[in-house]
């Protein structure tokens, strides 16, 4: 090479190598973007609540517009409702499943397949497994996050929700109940392979970060 | 304080433009080292930088310039929690800076006669710092025009009377601003001079 087109060798040279990336060793996997998700409504009081209501049946929520449907086999749902439950108790919860009427607190747990869209809460129906604690109209949107809950409609596919509601605050008509704390586990079923004990110590690790809950 | 500089900057230019009697183009590979409150937010060294070069001799040792960079820093945090106000978010943090110095220089040189030349001076204008961290499919990120300086010493070489080997050294530090940390970083050069007579 003559010396005289050394720069622009040079120039070429340093501009290709430089230019492989200027976001370099991002998230690569699927897994790279798991993300899990604690946040609590600072006005509510924690130590006034000590139990809990929580219906044995996992949501799924499939938007028909994603790329791939995730379906949990039954024994996922119970494992994952049964964590959640588990997790409670060990932290002091009361379950008082059995006797709604006297809990403090409502515990759902869903699993939502969604792009970025907030709008399929608009197209769903109230879970109807709560008998007489079900006070909402069919344009009730679940789950309810007061506007204080950061990072609120921006849900990817996969994620396993739980939302803790006051029951004791419970609005009469089809108004947004009283939402204290949601725990998202983004991503993490994102795979039709769902690891049932990944997700299970996921939500473990989700309540130990959960230091309002303790 | 922009103004002055765009002034000083656009001085510079026409100055060297108009009045060539000896300039120099220099382009050259940029690695640094992050200090201050930039390593405390990336404490990873850069190995992509990257830097353009043009200085004017005003007389056979002093010259003005101006130079203009990009420097990419980048962490990964595994397993990283993110407290805020009413909860927390735990999951793999990535961290981005991309840095973009503009600088009028001012450069002293040593044994003009000489093959091997050493020199010192410095660049004082602005830097352009984007800040990203992204945490799942979440993403914040931060742009500031940060006034700031870069002192440096350095090396030419001459391999012919066209092209020189420029190697060097810089600290450069931008200020901090109501809305962005100090950036500071340790940064070297090293690359191709194009002499122009």
């Amino acid at each position: 090479m003559r010396i005289k087109n050394l720069p622009i060798f040079l120039f070429i040279l340093i501009t290709l190598g430089f230019a492989q990336g200027c976001y370099p060793e991002g998230a690569e996997t699927n897994s790279d973007y798991d993300l899990i998700i604690s946040a609590y409504n600072p006005g509510f009081d924690f130590s006034s609540a000590s139990s809990f209501a929580l219906p044995d049946t996992l949501i799924v929520l499939n938007d028909t517009t994603a790329s791939e449907l995730i379906e949990l086999t039954p024994d996922q749902r119970v494992a994952f409702v049964a964590a959640v439950r588990e997790n409670l108790v060990s932290y002091g919860w009361n379950d008082s499943t059995n006797a709604q009427a006297e809990a403090e607190t409502i515990v759902l747990v869903s699993a939502i397949v969604a792009k970025y869209s907030d709008n399929i809460w608009d197209e769903w129906k109230w879970y109807e497994g709560l008998g007489n604690l079900q006070p909402l109209g069919q344009n009730s949107r679940y789950p309810w996050y007061p506007n204080e809950f950061p990072y609120i409609y921006d849900y990817t596919i996969g994620t396993l929700l739980i939302t803790m509601i006051d029951a004791r605050q419970l609005p009469v008509s089809g108004e947004e109940p009283p939402t204290v704390w949601i725990g998202s586990l983004n991503g993490i079923i994102s795979s039709k392979t769902i690891n049932t004990s990944n997700v299970v110590s996921t939500i473990h690790r989700l309540f130990e970060l959960s230091e309002n809950l303790h | 304080m922009k103004k002055t500089l765009f002034s000083l900057l656009i001085t510079i230019i026409t100055l060297t433009a108009a009045n060539a009697q000896e300039s120099f183009f220099a382009i050259y590979y940029s690695p640094s080292i992050p200090v201050g409150q930039t390593n405390s937010y990336i404490d990873n060294s850069s190995l992509r930088g990257l830097g353009f070069e043009h200085r004017h001799y005003i007389d056979a040792l002093l010259t003005v310039g101006i130079k203009f960079g990009w420097q990419v820093y980048n962490k990964k945090l595994p397993d990283y929690i993110e407290n805020f106000s009413s909860g927390v978010l735990y999951g793999n943090q990535y961290r981005y800076i991309n840095t973009y110095p503009i600088m009028a220089t001012v450069h002293y040189h040593l044994w003009p006669e000489r093959y091997f030349r050493p020199y010192f001076g410095g660049g004082i204008g602005v830097f352009n710092i984007h800040r990203v961290t992204e945490m799942g499919l979440y993403s914040s990120s931060t742009r500031s025009w940060n006034f700031g300086v870069s002192p440096e010493a350095g090396v030419l070489y001459d391999l012919t009377p066209e092209f020189n080997l420029l190697a060097g050294i810089n600290f450069d530090y931008g200020f901090k601003t109501k809305d962005s940390d100090a950036h500071s970083a340790l940064s070297f050069k090293i690359g191709i001079v194009w002499v122009r007579l």
